[in-house]
């Protein structure tokens, strides 16, 4: 009885594929019978393609149809016969057969006339020597599996051939099966859908079998395929369609009382898979997985139905038939086993040493020092004095983020500053005692800075000694040292991050890992000092930029560019709304925290302070810190000028290496990082122009240390190069030399390097033993920043106002309304100190009030504003003394007060009257849970970070340890090596081993080469 | 090629770098924004003291330190705009006897205009006799006075009177012609509310030649007069009851210093332990530092300047005697290169046998008659305290020519009617300065301008308009009752009251009391 074949290639625009694969038909030893072309579209270079090979039937589908309708359509539109005899071969314009392939497939089925489908074993295009598949599986659960691996063909799987499925392309299936089982379900167009397909087969008791010497080519993710699913599907759509397609399986297969359990499990189910794709750095897939489960969640109802229907229908089979052929627990976890020990790549990130290399040991001499140096502050309550203040409770670190009400002044609702965010994550970690976490910060910054400097250095130099040099300057940087000695809690978490940014930006194109950490570090530095703001903003616009102009065949990777500022604009959003909405956008700009004290004005034998800040700020000094100077200086005889010139001239030995890094040639010097270094530099000088705030009158610059920071680690880095190629000049054509000469320079270059860190060493120790000398503005304090009696009372009474009136040098008074036992550094807001939010004239009028005799209702007054203490203070200067005598005065002759102390912190009044009872009227506004705004905020902000710290922790390893992805094609390195015939290349295992040693250690080789931007 | 491209890129990048931190350090500052507000609370009611009677130490036989008073001071209180004023009753505290302080108030000036008031207490039983005249001041918590002394027969009286609700401490600190006084048991006084508190100076500064008193208080504000009385060896040297001068300052003013009987009073004044009847400027400078003090007395109206210069030691209480003024009313400036604290005393002696008349016919003094040629200068003789020379700007030291063959014969005499009076240095005044004047001989008002010439008016008690030259000052004849000035802004005043047997005078002051625009830094 002869056989009738009919071959349906679906053909979608794919020239080359579609070409070879008409070509490798009509080759076939055993000619299709009829050849039935289902073109998708209407592409006319496509149809000439399928005219040339005269087709017995031409037929068009819409391009948007699925592969198993476009069967369909050819099937109908050849007008086959469904009977026994009559075959149907399914091909993709991607499936070229090897010459013998249909006579091998019509062979298979000869003999047993239960089998209603077949299948060829699919080699990889590109490598046709490897497997793409042979056979389709489910787990237990439903999960289609590959029965296959990619691997170079040895005949391993051969002895296969009863299968649970095969795939679509290259399919040999009768076509009165076809017909009977209603081909393809139209419910999975694109994945799956064979699978589908034979598991019915098999329900209706046909048999679906392998022939493994039957052979057809798959392009994999790179054929053409159809408009669902093909070369240009990105991943995540792949995804997506993946999980519909098994969601849908698994309505179907289920057993009737199980499908409202696993349709209520769909939803719960795809959160957890949305963030396993973000633990496997694969951020895209994740809204994929939630669409899908919507998808199939919401709109699935009928074609579920439908395909369970026709399921009941066919059913001949029961599903413990089946049983046998699916993948069993045992074999998944072997297979999951296999790949993990397949997926471990050889370690591409070159090891940088840090325990062998002198990382550690510097870490370690750093904590040392650090904790000599900071010893007073051991076992500190909190911390205090210059930037910085105590932390509230842990309940109040989290209340003031987000956007609601501040008790600030006359209160007001708003949103936080983004710096409260980074106070309250800081707080947390001790959360217990918040302000312990800042004492921590302060003992730990220097050992933290070293480390980041050295790792930061290391990806420029393999020389142990410049390592440590890297390790020791950035610790030992003026900008961090004045920092923690002026309480500029900011300018500390900047210097901090800044050599991890550095790290991460290294590595951001080819990981999402550190796109995320770039991101939380970029919200981290915005945060701290947002006057970088605008600086971050251009390098990343340059970045995108850059990216898009250089790199064109690298566009993908500009994703994980794009989102950078994703966390930080979360962050800023309320408040640069809020701003904007009150005319103040330059407040954005302005550092958080408390108001600094004017700065005394540079004096440089006798340069307009203009010009002597630049040069300050261009030596890496943030501010004159002349007192701890002349300690310094005083023993050489040098005047205040003349100091600060010899001070500044300790940092030029960096300065020259830096010079000499940045000049002498050499691949992967940083350019582009001493560009950054420039931008930051440049925004420390309009740091110190940018005066949005102000205290007492007096208008306060920000703070330029951020900026310097990032200029620092641009010198020190130059610097760093500098040194190598100093070292690295005994080994260069110079001059021919040994190798004695040539450790001879690198032991030259050391002492070099090592000289201009003793120089600089120097230059801060006298800010640097600011703390164990109790020279510096932060001190350990309580955790109370008001007189003691105040602070007792105000324990009990959180929001008892306190009022510090101020005599200020120009006769004005400076007003300041704290609550409970003072200020906290979470409760402040800049849309206060920049927007003069929460200062409402009902405040200053009382403040008017109780320094000169008024017939106003004080009394009244106080109460609204529940202010029980009065506490006036001497700001200086002549006019001062005049308003301090006066206040004084009014405030003594005011019989609602009476005097309780009178101190060198100022004269405390005390409102004896004062009720303390019920809500504070004036204070009145919804907490920042309080609103849906509020809510709002609060979780985007949340899902923001979460997201981002998920994807930013180092889990794509555990998550191939746990759960591996099989890998999709052939290696790589492989694929060169492979002669196009299969048949004629024949290697043992042996050779095959150590050909794939010798293309490892090659790729091993080639990703050696330390510091670039890519 | 890559060489250069590289040296090229980084030679750009360094000098990229260097112009744009240049010229950005260059940029104006931006973003500054004044958020003070200014903050005007509504005005408390003027409350203004009066001192009360003339107290006397040791008038009791039985008891040398008690304090008595006798008399009942007339008032003369008004606002501008003719509000009425309520009068409050002060407690008299130790005081035995006599009225008691009053304080006279009335609703803010915004509603009824500046209030004023001013005391008039004629002392004519005890051992000292004279003219008390004495403006009611607004109570404050630092006040200067240079006045007072503590020499044998001289007692000096502060009078420290709160009309607040709450107590006052107060803190008194004495200089002498010796250098300060360490005041201990004076820097804690507590004056009750609403009541007074009479201190004698003899117990911290005991023979002390000439004080100067500062006067500090915490908790309730105190109104504060300083009261000095005279009695040499039988016979009265006269009393008097000041207010608060001037705070120290670079430039002091004394306004209608009231010199009558000159010639009597120079010649009276050679007779032992009569020498503090001369007119005497005493300046004190607060601190330690010396300085150049310059002192000039120029007649209102026009003539000739009497000016003196000398360097004076920091600290210490200087008495410049001022002799050979002629009979008139003169400004007294005094500059100096430190915030000085400057009082005017001068005496007037009647006739022998002579006694007090409170309608003394001496309103035919000659009023801005200033023109006495013979300027001269006072020896060394009344000086207290001070060393060095005497530096004189201009004119003959040919003073005292009469000679001293009276000064015994003088000294002997008694009940001549001796009178003296301490002129506190004024205060500039606002727009509309009320002041009251009392009814005692001759009442004055000197106005001094210290800047372009301008026209005064006078409303209330005398209706007129007073032109003031520039730089120079007027005296205007006034009655007895409430005097308002329209447009005085900037410039002093004062008023001086002077018979052939009393002398007093008080300056002007600015005091509406208005609540002032306060700016309110964040």
């Amino acid at each position: 009885m002869p056989r009738s074949v009919t071959a349906i290639l679906i053909a979608a625009d794919g020239a080359d594929f579609l070409r070879d694969t008409l070509d490798a038909i009509t080759m076939q030893t055993r000619l299709p019978d009829r050849l039935v072309v289902v073109q998708l579209g209407n592409s006319p270079v496509t149809s000439t393609i399928i005219d040339g090979v005269e087709p017995t039937v031409h037929a068009r589908v819409a391009a948007r149809a699925g592969f198993g309708q476009a069967v369909e359509n050819g099937f109908r539109a050849a007008g086959i016969d469904a009977t026994e005899n009559d075959w149907l071969w399914l091909l993709a314009s991607d499936n070229a057969p090897e010459p013998t392939a249909l006579e091998r497939l019509l062979y298979s089925v000869e003999g047993s006339p239960s089998v209603a489908v077949a299948g060829p074993k699919q080699m990889q295009w590109d490598a046709p020597a490897y497997i793409h598949s042979f056979g389709e599986t489910m787990t237990p659960w439903g999960t289609a599996v590959e029965m296959a691996e990619p691997e170079l063909d040895q005949a391993q799987y051969d002895r296969h051939s009863d299968v649970l499925a095969v795939a679509a392309g290259g399919m040999l299936v009768q076509a009165a099966a076809w017909k009977r089982l209603g081909g393809f379900d139209r419910a999975l167009p694109a994945i799956d859908d064979a699978l589908d397909f034979c598991v019915r087969a098999r329900l209706a008791g046909y048999r679906v079998q392998l022939e493994p010497t039957a052979r057809v080519l798959s392009a994999g993710t790179d054929a053409p395929g159809t408009r669902l699913l093909g070369a240009s599907t990105s991943e995540p759509r792949r995804v997506r369609l993946r999980r519909e397609a098994q969601l849908h399986r698994r309505l179907v297969y289920a057993a009737l009382p199980l499908v409202p359990v696993h349709w209520l499990s769909i939803l719960p189910v795809a959160l957890f898979r949305a963030v396993g794709q973000i633990l496997r750095k694969a951020p895209g897939s994740a809204p994929a997985e939630l669409l899908a489960a919507l998808v199939v969640f919401g709109t699935r109802f009928a074609a579920v139905a439908r395909s369970r229907a026709r399921i009941a229908r066919d059913h001949q089979a029961g599903w413990a038939s089946i049983a046998p052929l699916r993948l069993h627990w045992r074999e998944v976890r072997h297979r999951r086993a296999l790949a993990r020990d397949n997926g471990k790549q050889p370690n591409r990130e070159e090891s940088l040493h840090f325990f062998t290399s002198g990382g550690m040991a510097t870490v370690l001499t750093m904590l040392a020092v650090s904790v000599v140096l900071f010893q007073p502050l051991f076992g500190a309550e909190a911390l205090s004095g210059g930037q910085l203040l105590p932390l509230g409770s842990f309940d109040s670190l989290w209340r003031n983020v987000g956007w609601g009400v501040h008790l600030l002044g006359g209160g007001f609702v708003g949103p936080a500053d983004p710096f409260a965010a980074v106070i309250a994550v800081l707080g947390t970690i001790t959360f217990w005692h918040p302000s312990a976490a800042i004492v921590g910060l302060w003992i730990l910054a220097l050992p933290i800075a070293a480390a980041g400097g050295w790792l930061a250095t290391a990806r420029f130099t393999r020389r142990r000694p410049l390592r440590i040099i890297g390790g020791l300057l950035w610790a030992a940087a003026p900008t961090l040292v004045v920092a923690l000695d002026s309480g500029r809690i900011g300018g500390v978490l900047v210097h901090l991050a800044a050599p991890f940014v550095l790290l991460a930006a290294f590595r951001v194109r080819s990981s999402w890992t550190a796109s995320a950490w770039l991101g939380l570090l970029g919200a981290l530095i915005a945060a701290c000092a947002p006057s970088l703001l605008p600086l971050l903003f251009i390098a990343w616009v340059a970045a995108v930029a850059l990216g898009l102009a250089v790199r064109t065949g690298e566009r993908s990777r500009i994703l994980r560019i794009l989102p950078l500022p994703i966390p930080t604009a979360v962050l800023f959003l309320p408040l640069v709304a809020e701003q904007v909405a009150h005319g103040r956008i330059l407040g954005v700009l302005a550092d958080p925290g408390p108001v600094a004290d004017p700065s005394t004005t540079a004096n440089l034998l006798g340069l307009p302070p203009r010009i002597a800040t630049v040069l300050q700020l261009a030596a890496g000094w943030p501010t004159w810190a002349i007192d701890a100077w002349e300690g310094l200086t005083a023993p050489l005889g040098l005047g205040s000028g003349l100091s600060a010139v010899f001070v500044w001239a300790l940092g030029v030995p960096l300065l020259l290496l830096a010079v000499i890094g940045l000049f002498w040639p050499r691949q992967g010097v940083p350019i582009r990082v001493g560009l950054f270094g420039v931008g930051g530099l440049v925004f420390a000088v309009l740091a110190t122009r940018l005066e949005v705030v102000s205290s007492g009158g007096t208008p306060i610059s920000a703070w330029p240390g951020a900026g310097l920071s990032l200029a620092w680690l641009a010198v020190l880095e130059a610097a760093v190069c500098g040194l190598d190629r100093l070292a690295a000049v005994g080994s260069l054509p110079i001059r021919a030399s040994g190798h004695t000469t040539a450790r001879a320079r690198s032991g030259g270059a050391a002492i070099v390097g090592f000289t201009a860190v003793a120089a600089m060493l120097a230059a801060v120790s006298p800010v640097l033993v600011g703390v164990i000398l109790g020279s510096a503005q932060v001190r350990a304090s309580g955790s109370a920043t008001v007189p003691a009696l105040v602070a007792a009372e105000g324990r009990a009474t959180p929001d008892l106002g306190m009022l510090t009136l101020t005599a200020e040098a120009d006769g004005s008074y400076r007003s300041l309304l704290t609550r409970g036992q003072g200020r906290t550094l979470e409760s402040l807001s800049t849309l206060q100190t920049t927007a003069g939010f929460g200062e409402s004239s009902g405040l200053a009028r009382l403040a008017a009030g109780l320094v000169q005799p008024t017939g106003d209702d004080l009394a009244a007054s106080l109460d609204a504003y529940r202010i029980g203490y009065v506490l006036l203070q001497n700001g200086g200067g002549a006019a001062g003394t005049t308003a301090l005598a006066d206040a004084r005065g009014a405030l003594g002759a005011n019989p609602l007060l009476s005097v309780v102390s009178t101190t060198s912190a100022g004269t405390l009044y005390r409102f004896d009257d004062l009720k303390t009872t019920g809500p504070i009227d004036l204070l009145r506004g919804p907490s920042n849970t309080g609103s849906p705004l509020g809510i709002a905020v609060l979780l985007a902000q949340a899902i923001v970070f979460a997201l981002t710290a998920l994807l930013a922790l180092p889990t794509s390893r555990l998550t191939n340890r746990f759960r591996p992805l099989p890998s999709l094609r052939a290696p790589k390195a492989d694929t060169r090596s492979i002669a196009p015939r299969p048949q004629v290349v024949v290697r043992t295992p042996e050779q095959a081993m150590a050909r794939e040693l010798q293309a490892v250690a090659v790729s091993t080789r080639q990703t050696e080469e330390v510091g670039s931007w890519r | 090629m890559a060489l250069n491209a590289r040296i090229i890129g980084a030679t750009a990048l360094v000098a990229a770098g260097v112009l744009a931190a240049g010229a950005a350090g260059q940029l104006p500052a931006f973003g500054v924004v004044d958020r003070s507000q200014l903050a005007t609370p509504s005005s408390a009611p003027q409350s203004l003291v009066c001192p009360g009677p003339a107290i006397a130490v040791g008038a009791d036989p039985t008891n040398a330190n008690a304090l008595t008073a006798t008399d009942t001071p007339t008032r003369v209180v008004g606002t501008v705009g003719g509000a009425r004023t309520t009068t409050v009753v002060l407690g008299r505290g130790e005081v035995k006897g006599g009225a008691a302080p009053r304080a006279v108030g009335a609703p803010a000036a915004s509603r009824s205009g500046a209030l004023a008031a001013a005391q008039l207490d004629q002392v004519t039983v005890g051992d000292a006799a004279g003219l008390i005249a004495t403006s009611c001041t607004a109570p404050q918590s630092d006040v200067w006075f240079a006045a007072g002394a503590t020499t044998t027969g001289r007692t000096t009286v502060l009078t420290l009177a709160n009309a607040s609700s709450v107590d006052a401490q107060v803190g008194v600190r004495v200089w002498t012609e010796n250098g300060p006084v360490d005041s201990g048991s004076f820097s804690q006084l507590v004056v009750p509310a609403k009541s007074r508190k009479a201190v004698s100076l003899a117990g911290v500064a005991p023979s002390a030649g000439g004080t100067v008193v500062r006067v500090t208080s915490t908790g309730g504000r105190v109104g504060v007069a300083l009261e000095q009385r005279t009695v040499r060896g039988l016979e009265s040297g006269g009393l008097d009851m000041t207010g608060p001068t001037a705070a120290p300052a670079l430039q002091q003013v004394v306004a209608g210093v009231r010199v009558l009987g000159a010639a009597a009073v120079a010649q009276a004044s050679r007779a032992d332990d009569y020498a503090d009847l001369q007119t005497v400027v005493r300046v004190l400078l607060p601190g330690s530092d010396a300085a150049d003090v310059s002192i000039t007395a120029t007649p209102d109206g026009g003539g000739q300047a009497v000016t003196l210069g000398r360097r004076v030691t920091g600290g210490v209480v200087t008495d410049f005697p001022v002799t050979g003024l002629a009979d008139g009313t003169y400004t007294v400036r005094v500059s100096a290169k430190l915030p000085v604290v400057v009082g005017v005393r001068s005496a007037v002696i009647g006739d022998v046998g002579g006694s007090l008349t409170p309608d003394a016919t001496s309103t035919g003094t000659p009023v801005g008659s200033g023109t006495s040629s013979s300027s001269a200068f006072g020896t060394d003789a009344g000086l207290v305290g001070g060393s060095g020379p005497v530096n004189t700007s201009t004119g003959s030291a040919s003073s005292g020519s009469s000679a001293n063959a009276n000064a015994a014969a003088s000294a002997t005499s008694t009940a001549r009617g001796i009178d003296f009076a301490w002129f506190a240095a004024a205060s500039p005044l606002s727009a509309t300065s009320a002041v009251a004047v009392v009814n005692a001989p001759a009442p004055v008002l000197s106005i001094v301008n210290p800047g372009a010439a301008r026209a005064v008016r006078l409303s209330g008690a005398v209706s007129r308009t007073v032109q003031v030259p520039a730089k120079g000052a007027v005296a205007v004849p006034v009655t007895r009752g409430m005097l308002v000035l329209h447009g005085a802004s900037g410039l002093l005043a004062a008023v001086s009251y002077a018979g052939s047997d009393a002398v007093a005078g008080y300056p002007v002051t600015a005091s509406d009391q208005e609540a002032r625009a306060i700016r309110i830094q964040p």
